[in-house]
């Protein structure tokens, strides 16, 4: 279905300056490849292309969903230690509430000053 | 060949009938894609495309203890409702003990009947269960039980402060109070997700026309009352108006020098947690700001604060007092056991001890060059309301603010009686926040703040920025006048309460007037307001607060404003000047 043939082909002394192209290294030696594909095996590149196209949008798609549940998780998870936070944080507050602390034991164990003397 | 044609002609019949039906296709995808292509696109995204509110935590209220730091007053705390979907309960019993362990008084037990019914798919078990409770719940992971969760308001020091802060009602709007004033800055602004969500509604990152808007949480705020003095304020009223059997009061406690309010209470009171148990409204209203009414004898001090400004006295002129003074066709005498001092002559500062009506006529006599000429009345109304600005709002961070009513000379109300009953606080109604705030203003100096329950407000990492005190007039009264009216009160407080406080310097002001019934349109013979007004000053005489108290009071043991306020406000003068750590003179 393909055939192929190899042509030699010298560009030695096509530049415009003669002496500036025979530097060193600079072989300048192509080859041009006489393989042609012919139609039946163009349709299958392209339908293999298209599939692996395919196949790595759907990948990426998956694993992009994916991210929408972490992110889930991760917002169900902030909301959580948010309640917790604001769940300790009210205990706190409660514990060093003015009826709190004068109903504790230490404030009822206090007794009242006989005298107070105050210096200035 | 006629079979050949025949089977040709059946093949391309076959052929034929194919294109056709795959032509009916074309034309019906045509039709699904191309024409009704909006319609379509509009069904698939309403069965994807989920939209959902992100709601904003609303801004929480702080205040500030003795040494400065910031405390909670109000919070929210994340609560659950417990449910069940009958029709998918396997063992209702177990539903049941594990519920009723769990949330204890939250459970709603009579709807445990409910949970073996085929006809209901969504059952409350209990309500307002607290995140732990939830968890507990959560972990039993037993089939058709599901938690809801919602916001709710703590209010962590109980009720204090209770009709200041007012409270979110079940559609978590603020009613009364500053929950109600600043409701907006408190709500925030909802945000918004929209996205391709699976079966469950979980939102996927897929979708092109994905749109996420985070909400905007609520302004927290750090109010300018202090924890101690609001809890020792509440304590002395509630002490003061069971000492005299008395069921309505309030009081104000003040900084004169930046207009912030330190304390506000008002007596009925609720707890902002269990609102729903009140069965009278008027418990949820800030009397101190919704209420006007005559001060009677406190009004007395702003009088005097005009004349000396106005430089027609100062604390030693004399007057001889005739006990009842003739205006127009009405007669205005002191008051009743007061016959003793007729023909007696007294300074301002006595006439301010012994709260003689007279006197303080005579006063606004002066201005008017011996009479009270329209032009004593007019100059007194621009005192009254231009500068102590009587008859209108404060502006204070409150609902339901009223002016409270003063008529101008120009009005045909405002007469000469109505004027001389004015120098001593009746035919004039003002509420405690505007008469503490004007009164602040004739002790600090001359200078008209703002009221304000407001210090600042608090960024997301817990810091505050606080607002500057804002001035509406720096020249209601002179230094010169607001020196003397704090030493003529005093002295005046001094001559009539030698011991009381302790030798600060405080000076005072009591009041007693009738009280209006808007029913009867008449004054009742049996209660009347009883009304202190005072400051507690430095060793320099430099005012550092102002209170107000406010009783009505229904007794026969004397005066209302001597028996039942003064009372109240010498117990909270004490305690304030111990608390803020004033110097004795």
């Amino acid at each position: 279905m393909t055939n192929q043939r190899t042509q030699f082909i010298s560009t030695r002394g096509r530049g415009t300056v003669p002496a500036a192209g025979w530097g060193r290294n600079q072989n300048l030696t192509a080859f041009r490849s006489e393989r042609r594909l012919g139609p039946v095996a163009n349709t299958v590149m392209i339908v293999l292309l298209t599939a692996f196209l395919g196949l790595l949008y759907l990948t990426q798609l998956t694993k992009t969903s994916a991210f929408g549940y972490e992110m889930n998780a991760i917002d169900e998870k902030k909301t959580q230690l948010a309640a917790e936070r604001d769940d300790l944080k009210i205990e706190n507050a409660r514990l060093q509430s003015i009826a709190r602390v004068e109903s504790s034991s230490v404030a009822a164990a206090m007794t009242a000053p006989t005298d107070i003397q105050q210096s200035e | 060949m006629t079979n050949q044609s025949e089977q040709l002609s059946r093949a391309s019949r076959l052929t034929l009938g194919l294109f056709l039906i795959l032509a009916i296709f074309l034309v019906r995808l045509f039709y699904i894609q191309v024409i009704s292509h909006e319609e379509f696109l509009a069904k698939a995204n309403q069965m994807q495309i989920s939209k959902r509110t992100i709601n904003p935590e609303r801004g929480q209220i702080y205040t500030k203890d003795q040494n400065g730091e910031i405390v909670p007053l109000v919070l929210n705390q994340t609560v659950y409702t417990v449910f069940a979907d009958p029709t998918q309960v396997k063992s209702p019993e177990k539903v049941k003990q594990l519920v009723t362990e769990v949330a204890g008084s939250q459970v709603i037990k009579s709807n445990f009947d409910k949970l073996s019914s085929t006809s209901l798919q969504y059952v409350v078990l209990a309500r307002q269960i607290t995140h732990s409770q939830a968890e507990k719940i959560q972990e039993a992971d037993l089939a058709g039980i599901g938690l809801q969760s919602s916001s709710r308001r703590v209010y962590t020091e109980g009720k204090l402060a209770n009709q200041v802060l007012g409270f979110v009602n079940a559609d978590g709007k603020g009613q009364y109070g500053l929950e109600q004033y600043l409701n907006t800055e408190l709500s925030g602004k909802a945000g918004l997700l929209q996205s391709v969500t699976d079966v469950r509604r979980i939102p996927l990152t897929i979708g092109v026309h994905d749109v996420s808007i985070p909400a905007e949480d609520g302004t927290d705020y750090v109010l300018t009352i202090d924890r101690s003095v609001q809890a020792q304020a509440e304590a002395v009223l509630q002490e003061g108006l069971k000492n005299v059997n008395s069921d309505s009061g309030s009081i104000i406690v003040m900084n004169p020098n930046n207009g912030h309010i330190m304390a506000m209470a008002n007596y009925p009171d609720f707890d902002p947690s269990d609102y729903t148990k009140v069965t009278d409204a008027t418990a949820f209203q800030n009397h101190a700001v919704s209420y006007a009414f005559e001060p009677g004898s406190v009004m007395k001090t702003m009088t005097t604060s005009m004349s000396l400004d106005l430089g027609k006295i100062n604390p030693d002129t004399t007057f001889t007092d005739p006990n009842c003074v003739q205006i127009d066709d009405a007669k205005i005498c002191n008051a009743e056991g007061d016959e003793k001092f007729k023909g007696r002559t007294f300074t301002m500062t006595k006439v301010l001890q012994y709260s003689l009506n007279t006197g303080v006529i005579w006063q606004l006599e002066q201005i008017g060059g011996g009479d009270i000429t329209k032009g004593a009345r007019q100059t007194m109304y621009e005192y009254f309301h231009d500068k102590y600005r009587f008859g209108q709002t404060t502006g204070i961070e409150q609902p339901g603010e009223v002016k409270g009513t003063i008529f101008s000379p120009d009005n045909v109300q405002g007469n000469k009686v109505r004027y001389a009953n004015m120098t001593f606080g009746q035919g004039v109604s003002v509420t405690m926040v505007q008469m503490a705030t004007a009164f602040s203003a004739t002790v600090n100096g001359g200078t008209y703040y703002q009221p304000t329950l407001i210090e600042g407000t608090l960024d997301k990492d817990g810091k505050e920025t606080t607002r500057d005190p804002k001035i509406i007039s720096d020249t209601v009264v002179s230094d010169g006048a607001s020196r003397d009216i704090r030493k003529m009160m005093f002295e005046a407080r001094r001559g009539s309460w030698p011991t009381a406080d302790g030798g600060y310097y405080v000076g005072s002001k009591t009041g007693t007037a009738q009280i209006y019934d808007d029913t009867t349109r008449t004054y009742s013979k049996d209660r009347t307001t009883g009304t202190t007004i005072g400051f507690g000053a430095d060793k320099d005489g430099n005012a550092q607060y102002v209170i107000m108290v406010r009783i009505e009071y229904s007794g026969n043991q004397g005066f209302a404003g001597s028996v039942a306020a003064n009372p109240v406000f010498t117990k909270m003068s004490n305690w304030l000047a111990q608390y803020e750590g004033m110097t004795k003179p």
